[in-house]
Parts: structure tokens; sequence; C-alpha cells
């Protein structure tokens, strides 16, 4: 007769096949099957938890109390109902955050939208005296030097010359 | 030894939410209040003694076993596969456990005299000496246990206490604690290996069996 001289199982092992015979190498399986020691081990093992179990529940007291159910049926509040504590904690957060918002919109907002108005007339002035930089020069800075406009000064008597005017208005203004 | 089989039988009814739970567990969800009964009758011993294991004292037991079956009856409706139940269940006391640890905490921190003298109430069955005998034996037991308890950490005491005192399934304490089951295993292995280690407690085991 052929004699079984495998390794034994450590303990670890054995406590892995208590856990989960899946995850346990098939040899570690196999030598369980055949050795009695290894078996005997584990047999221990089990039986001194089983003895931890049962002692627990005979130490343990029987309820003396009859559990009493609420009368009627639970009320359906949605969401809301076994939730009290968090639909509270999230009641208290909302009155804080209106708190807050509360007191930015009527408190620190009017300030600030005295000074956004004074802003915008600014940002208005400054528009329209761009406009109407325009109207006098549309050409840019740059082309401004090309064209000549920047240095052209109205020459009284030429402008006389070129359109003479009708006499009326020296008429006019000797007469004052 | 029958009795014995009895009550493993009853414990794999109960492990695999056999289909009458599944269909008492329907009616519960739809407002059967009887059937509700049967599933408090079924787990009432069951939750009692979980929490018993956890808080130690008898009348705090009583009291949050209560308000675990009435958040059960509350919540039933919500829950989603009537063949998870009992995993449901205990992830509820787990719950409301953690929540009694947590208010006695700061109940001590604040030091309300009042509610903490309260806290500390002796269960009758303690100071009584009815049986001195065994009343010795039980609290050795416990004190022996506490030890052992207070060497593993949180999640390696919790998968511990759901497999070997409440009978769970791997599968059922990985519903129970939210966590998975490869998760429940590693932390499983841990426990066992400290508890091989604990030579004192499993001689005393030795002795009682």
């Amino acid at each position: 007769m052929k004699e079984y001289k495998a390794q034994h199982l450590s303990e670890d092992a054995i406590i892995r096949v208590m856990i989960d015979e899946r995850e346990v190498a098939r040899d570690a399986m196999e030598h369980l099957a055949r050795c009695p020691l290894c078996r005997g081990e584990k047999l221990r093992l089990e039986r001194d938890l089983e003895a931890l179990g049962d002692a627990a529940s005979r130490f343990a007291p029987r309820p003396r109390k009859a559990v009493v159910l609420p009368q009627g049926t639970e009320k359906s509040f949605g969401w809301f109902a076994g939730h009290y504590s968090w639909a509270f904690a999230s009641a208290a957060c909302a009155v804080v955050v209106a708190f807050f918002v509360g007191w930015n919109l009527f408190i620190t907002v009017p300030r600030d939208r005295l000074t956004g108005i004074e802003y915008e007339m600014r940002k208005d002035g400054q528009f329209m005296a761009e406009v109407n930089d325009l109207v006098e020069n549309p050409l840019p800075e740059v082309y401004r030097a090309i064209a000549g406009e920047g240095y052209a000064e109205v020459d009284e008597d030429l402008m006389n010359f070129m359109i003479p005017g009708t006499g009326e208005e020296s008429d006019d203004s000797s007469s004052v | 030894m029958r009795k014995r089989k009895e009550k493993a039988g009853e414990a794999e009814i109960r492990a695999d939410t056999g289909p009458q739970i599944v269909g008492v567990v329907e009616r519960a969800k739809e407002g059967d209040r009887v059937a509700f009964g049967s599933l408090v009758s079924l787990f009432h011993e069951d939750i009692f003694r979980m929490v018993y294991f956890r808080v130690r004292s008898e009348i705090d037991a009583e009291d949050l076993t209560q308000d675990i079956f009435i958040q059960a009856f509350k919540g039933v409706r919500r829950l989603k596969e009537a063949d998870r139940f009992r995993p449901w269940l205990f992830s509820i006391a787990m719950n409301r456990v953690r929540d009694f640890y947590r208010k006695r905490r700061f109940l001590f921190f604040m030091g309300t005299p009042s509610e903490t003298e309260s806290l500390k109430r002796e269960d009758p069955e303690q100071g009584g000496d009815a049986e001195p005998l065994r009343n010795l034996e039980k609290k050795d037991f416990w004190n022996q246990i506490g030890g052992f308890l207070k060497k593993l950490s949180r999640l390696e005491k919790e998968v511990f206490l759901l497999r070997f005192f409440d009978h769970l399934t791997l599968k059922e304490i990985a519903e129970t604690l939210g966590k998975g089951e490869s998760t429940v295993k590693t932390h499983l292995y841990r426990a066992l290996r400290k508890f091989r280690n604990e030579t004192g407690i499993r001689t005393l085991f030795g002795e009682m069996q």
C-alpha cells in the first residue's frame, strides 16, 4: 500500500478552507479529503466556533417583551417617511442659505447697484466721446497722417476765396 | 440531538429566506399587518440576541429591538427584493446599535447625569442570585468574549459576530454591512487567525463541550 506523504495544510490554509472551500487550491482540498490529521484540525476549529455561538445564545437572555407595532398603516409622506432627521437638517440648511441670500439682496446689493449705475453712466459717457471723435475724424490715427488731415488747418482767407460769402453776414455783424 | 437538528433546519430556512418567507414579505410590503406580525415572531429572538451581543444590556436590547421592528414596519414597502429581508433587517439593527453607541458617547461627553445613569442600567438577571453558578459562568463567558473582541478591529468584530453569533451567510453579511464579499472574507480570515491564537478562550469552550 502506498503511503500518503503529501505536506500537511498550514493553519492559515485550514482557515481559508473554513471560510470558502472554492477559493482553496485543488491540491489542498485533495489533501484534506485524504489526511485525517488536517481534517481533524479543521473539525476542531469548527467545533470551537460552533460552541462559541451556542454558548453566546445560551448566555443571552430571551426577549421578555413582545414587539408592539404602531396602530394603522404608515402615513405616506413619500421620501420624508423615515427621514425626519434628514428633512429637519435640510430645512435648517435651507433657512441658513435663505438668510444669507436675503442679506446679500437687501443689505449689500443696493450699494452694489448704485456703484453699478455709476459705472454704466461712466461707460456711456466714454462711448459717446468715442462716437463724437469718430464723427470729427472717422479715419484711424495711422491714416490721418497719410491723409494729411491731422495738419490741415482751416485758413479763413482761403476759405473765403474758395467759397465767397454773400455779404449778408458782414452786414449783419456791422449792423450789430 | 433531535432538537439540535431542528434548530439547524430552522437556521437553514432562515438563512435561505425560502419562498414561504418571500411570500410573507411580499404581503407585508402590501401593508398586511398579520404578515408583518409573522415576520416579527420569526425574527424577534434573532434580532434581540443580535442586539444583546452588542449592547450587553437586556433592557436596552428590548428597547432597541422594539425600535428596529417599528423602523422595519415603516420601511418594508421600500424593500426592493423580498428575498433579501433578513440582511435588510440586520442592517437596520446594525444602524440602530451604532446610533445607540453614538448617543451614549454624546451623553457621556455632555455629562448628562440622568441619561447616563439610565444607560448604565443593570440587567435584572445579572444582579439576581437565583442561579449564582450560572451567573458566574455567564459573567466569565462575556468577560472572555469581551477581551477577545477588543483585539479585533471594528469590521473584523462585526464580521465575526455576524458569522458565528448571528449565523449569517457570507453573502448576507456582505449585504448587511454594505461591503463586498471578498472584503468580508478578508476580515473574517483575520478575525479567525486571532481567534486561533486565543488559547484561553478555546480552552474554555473545550471545557464547555
